[in-house]
């Protein structure tokens, strides 16, 4: 067995391994990146597609958000590097020869979490902007469109995905031991109540907001090539 | 080494302290930090895990006349229902120390750092409880008792108080009515210790475990009892009884186990298989607020009759009072019906039957040191008698072991500054190693569990709650019979973590206590509190006194010892039946 | 009459004993927990069969085992959910003294570690705490110490290493939301508790008997705390403008 703290501190055993599974994953990652720069969408029928508002260039941001969340933490700790692979005895694949160096190395990085939740915070409002240019796309009109409302679906999941991160419910309520000490505590109790029920979720709100971001992306590409995907709810002159 | 001199022998490791604690529950760990306050060498043993005693069980909560609920309350009418509803069995000095010391102790708990429940204005909270006047029991949730044990036994490892837990004592040692040590094994070594002390503070709980229903843990077996009274100790109460009014029922796995007076004491109704709420009958005031010996005849009685639900119990019902204040005020009650029996208690009915709770009686003590009659030895909390009387309130319990725990600490650190330590001698400690181990050398022994479990179903049969001469006369010669039985109990393997071997040795312990028992409730011809005789009904004004066993020879010798009644002004009249 | 196989470890270290499977059958009867079974086989087929237990109702911790691989509190556990085949074993976190009871003496040894409750000096007994204050320190303090948490934790399991595992974790946010609390113990947490070892992956939360939080409410809140003392730019400016070493 090796003593981690003898290990120096800079090594990250779990890089040293033979991982085809987290060579596919980087794999993966960088032909969806190469796609989305090489193929970029434009505004199409009022629709910004979310993985180019406000541009492009935030992606990187908003990836670095998503690796760092703790939900995808777990996931890739498990699966990628099965830190351990599952709970019971028989399918953890222990063995107890494997070096191991946690969140103290390379991966003490994902501390700086809050950073990025900062950016997430500052990009969230362009999504609710994107809903509201889609709704008056066309100059006099009102227009309520099926793409419409998933990107307002796409909005909110992303909204209560941030809202309940476990860094933000840290900074709003979590580091205060007495609420009743500061200002108007019983809000602030609420406010982080609701916070940690929305948490309970968190794994699956970061799941299903990265598939819908996905899915409203392919839908609007859908769109462009033609596919005959969008409905109007109501159309009425302004 | 924290405490004393070691010295190796061939087959045991001598230990040398002031203080020998048995016991680590709330008593014992109280008794700890007091003495190792005064400066005094102590240690601790325990036959389980530290912080598994059977404190953590303890629910509802810590009566203290705080008064931040009901702001008429005080100490004396805490006394007034402590001392009443023992049916004036209870020694008043006793009782006096209770309530008077008891809202030190619960903020010097605060002060370790308990957490309980809060009032809007921020202070403890306090809730109803059986027979209590005023709403008193300060809690944590429905884990009252394990807040108690986690926050002393935080206290107490940030000491030098020497631990040794899972450990078994198996004998006390006395000479010339003078304690000198005690010794024992450790269960994970399987190696013995003997431990040279001035003082031995015994605080080993109770004997629920003498019965079959019961809702005591494992280690209530009563071992501190029988071992005091082997080393000359004078017991007393011993018919004293107490059967909680709710324990579960179904299924026969979980049966016994509490449900908690705080379902009561937030509303809780019991009701009868037609949905009558009985309770209105027996005691229309108090209804299911009243003492816990009289709620538990009164769903004994519904049983009896033939109103009973279809496992033999009553309903116990708390749904009306919705989920959200269950869940917060009731968590592990939730928790235990949904897991044991499938059964959600918000929205469907308990079903509830009488359990073995608690045993008033115990080791005799002074009132103010808390000593035996044997010098040097000690006792508090379950194990030693005198406060609660015939019958003990809920909540009672829990502050008990801390005014005792603490005043035996204090004490017995005083006895060590005034005293000197004595040897035990070495045939002693032969003669007990050798009783010891013949259990583990016998050729083809007998298993002790059988025996064990006859002894707990005619205890639960023949003494529970409502007694008369003809059952306890059959439980007595049961008793006798397997006295005779034990002469070949033992077990394989050795002493190490060998539960055959810790059987063994309690069982001898539990028919040491059982006997006690059923001899005292034979003896009292007479119905008071927790302890009714269905041939004797009612209080009768020549038994207000206490029933005391002594060890003469091989035999045991009984003597009766009378109740002095307390001062006139200490008792007083306030409407009861809130 | 209906019944279940039961698979137990037995083994005895320190007398050489070494890991052995015991197959027992035994009756089954409504309602019953894994540890009636494991009674049954105590009193009647084999009384030097060591377990440890106490309470049997999921109050006091002590009959923590793994049930097919899984850790679970042996009283709390149904044995009509498990199947008719149980295996039982010890928790493999910690050394075996005999068949199922291990030594988890090390766990009160770290506990010694951890700085006890101090109250802040301006608060006067009896305290005056907000209800609403109290909520969360209380979820760890229903923690019955039966150490699952510990035993299902990979960096315990399989490294070595100086963490102190979630059941400590726990303890300390109990302490550390206390809100009459003076002491910051992340500090402890960072340096000598080896926190960072821990990568979140949730298996001490899966298997609390007391539906404890730990990894959500406990680990990574000391985690953000460490944050603001340590990775946070802005906490670390703080820090050094206010002369504060932690």
């Amino acid at each position: 067995m090796m003593s981690s703290k003898k290990e120096g501190r800079f090594s990250v055993p779990e890089l040293l391994e033979f991982n085809w599974r987290m060579w596919s994953f980087v794999l993966l990652l960088l032909l969806a990146g190469a796609v989305l720069f090489l193929n970029p969408v434009n505004p199409y029928h009022g629709y910004v597609d979310p993985f180019y508002s406000p541009t492009v260039f935030v992606i990187p941001i908003v990836a670095l958000f998503r690796v760092t969340c703790y939900a995808y933490r777990k996931d890739y700790y498990r699966h990628v590097f099965k830190h351990p692979l599952a709970c019971r005895a028989d399918i953890r694949g222990e063995k107890d020869n494997r070096a191991y160096s946690g969140e103290r190395t390379l991966f003490a990085l994902n501390n700086f979490h809050r950073y990025f939740l900062y950016a997430g915070i500052l990009i969230l409002p362009f999504f609710y902007w994107d809903f509201y240019k889609s709704l008056i796309w066309q100059t006099g009109y009102f227009d309520l469109r099926l793409g419409s409302l998933l990107l307002l679906f796409n909005a909110i999941l992303l909204t209560l995905w941030t809202v309940s991160c476990h860094a933000f419910r840290h900074l709003t309520g979590g580091r205060t031991d007495c609420y009743s000490c500061k200002a108007a505590p019983q809000f602030r109790k609420k406010f982080y109540l609701g916070q940690s029920f929305l948490n309970k979720f968190h794994e699956n709100l970061a799941f299903i907001s990265l598939v819908v971001v996905i899915g409203v992306d392919i839908y609007i590409r859908a769109l462009m090539a033609g596919m005959p995907l969008d409905f109007t709810f109501i159309k009425v002159l302004l | 080494m924290p405490t004393g001199l070691m010295s190796n022998k061939s087959d045991f490791t001598r230990v040398t302290t002031d203080i020998l604690i048995i016991g680590a529950g709330g008593a014992g760990l109280r008794a700890a930090i007091e003495a190792n306050e005064m400066g005094i060498k102590t240690t601790i043993v325990s036959k389980s895990l530290l912080g598994k005693a059977h404190t953590v069980m303890a629910e509802g909560g810590i009566a203290a006349s705080l008064g931040n609920v009901d702001k008429e309350d005080n100490w004396k009418v805490h006394f007034t229902d402590t001392y009443e509803e023992g049916v004036q069995l209870g020694n008043w000095r006793m009782v006096e120390f209770l309530a008077k010391e008891a809202a030190d102790r619960v903020y010097e708990l605060e002060r370790y750092g308990a957490l309980f429940d809060r009032t809007p204005e921020g202070k403890i909270s306090q809730r109803a409880f059986g027979a209590h006047t005023y709403r008193r029991l300060c809690h944590v949730g429905d884990k009252t008792g394990l807040e108690l044990i986690r926050t002393l036994q935080d206290k107490v490892a940030h000491t030098d108080v020497r631990i040794y837990d899972e450990f078994v004592i198996s004998k006390i040692f006395a000479t010339g009515g003078k304690v000198t040590g005690a010794m024992g094994f450790s269960m994970r070594e399987g190696k013995f210790y003997v431990f040279n002390c001035k003082a031995v503070i015994i605080a080993s709980g109770g004997v629920g475990r003498l019965f079959k229903v019961t809702s005591n843990s494992w280690e209530s077996t009563g071992d501190g009892l029988a071992m005091a009274f082997r080393a000359g100790a004078a017991i007393m109460d011993m018919e004293m009884v107490q059967f909680h009014p709710t324990g579960m029922i179904w299924p026969p796995s979980v049966r016994g186990l509490l449900v908690t007076e705080g379902v009561r004491g937030d509303g809780g109704i019991l009701l009868n298989n037609k949905g009558e709420r009985f309770m209105l009958k027996y005691s229309p005031e108090k209804k299911e607020l009243d003492a816990r010996d009289v709620v538990a005849r009164c769903n004994y009685k519904e049983i009896m009759e033939g109103r009973g639900t279809e496992h033999g119990g009553v309903y116990l019902d708390i749904s009306h009072k919705g989920a959200k204040f269950i869940m917060e005020k009731l968590p592990s009650m939730y928790m235990q019906y949904k897991e044991f029996a499938g059964v959600d208690i918000t929205k469907e009915k308990m079903e509830v039957a009488p359990t073995t709770h608690y045993h008033m009686g115990g080791i005799r003590v002074d009132p103010i040191t808390n000593m035996t009659n044997v010098d040097g030895l000690f006792a508090s909390g379950e194990a030693a008698c005198g406060v609660h009387g015939a019958n003990r309130l809920g909540g009672n319990s829990l502050i008990d072991l801390l005014v005792f725990g603490r005043r035996s600490g204090r004490s017995a650190a005083q006895f060590c500054s005034e005293n000197s330590i004595h040897d035990v001698s070495d045939t002693e400690i032969e003669e007990e190693i050798a009783r010891v181990t013949k259990f583990v050398e016998r050729k083809d022994p007998v298993n002790p569990y059988p025996i064990m479990n006859r002894l707990r179903e005619t205890m639960s049969a023949r003494v529970g709650i409502i007694r008369n001469e003809k059952d306890l006369q059959v439980a007595l010669d049961t008793i006798t019979e397997i006295k005779q039985k034990i002469g070949n109990i033992g077990v394989s393997q050795g002493i190490k973590f060998n539960p055959g071997l810790i059987a063994c040795l309690e069982l001898e312990n539990m028919i040491q206590n059982a006997e006690l028992l059923v001899k005292g409730a034979i003896e009292r011809k007479e119905s008071r509190g927790a302890h009714t005789r269905s041939d004797f009904p009612g209080t009768r004004d020549e038994w207000h006194k206490n029933i005391v066993f002594t060890k003469a020879g091989d035999g045991i010798e009984m003597s009766y010892s009378p109740v002095e009644d307390p001062p006139e002004d200490f008792i007083v009249n306030v409407k009861k039946g809130r | 009459m209906q019944t279940v196989k039961l698979k137990i470890q037995r083994s005895e270290p320190s007398s050489g004993k070494k890991v052995s499977y015991d197959e027992f059958e035994v009756p089954v009867e409504e309602g019953m927990v894994v540890l009636d079974a494991v009674h049954y086989v105590e009193n009647n087929l084999d009384p030097s069969l060591a377990v440890r237990w106490n309470c049997k109702a999921a109050r006091c911790g002590s009959c923590a085992a793994e049930l097919n691989g899984m850790p679970k509190l042996m009283c709390k556990t149904r044995v009509d959910t498990l199947g008719d085949h149980i295996t039982i074993e010890p928790m493999k976190a910690f050394p075996v003294v005999k068949d199922l009871v291990t030594d988890v003496s090390h766990n009160y040894e770290v506990a010694k570690k951890i700085p006890p409750f101090t109250p802040k000096p301006e608060m006067k007994s009896p305290f005056l705490i907000n209800q609403i204050d109290i909520t969360r320190s209380k979820e760890f303090r229903t923690c019955i110490e039966c150490f699952l948490c510990q035993d299902v934790c990979h960096v315990i399991r399989e490294h070595h290493s100086d963490y102190f595992g979630p059941k400590h974790v726990v303890k300390i946010a109990s302490l550390d939301l206390h809100p009459a609390d003076c002491i910051d113990r992340s500090e402890l947490l960072y340096h000598e508790g080896g926190l960072g070892f821990c990568d979140i992956t949730k298996c001490c939360q899966a298997v609390c008997p007391e539906d404890i939080r730990i990894t959500d409410n406990a680990i990574i809140p000391e985690k953000e705390r460490i944050v603001d003392h340590v990775y946070d730019p802005i906490g670390r400016l703080i820090r050094v403008v206010k002369g504060r070493k932690w």
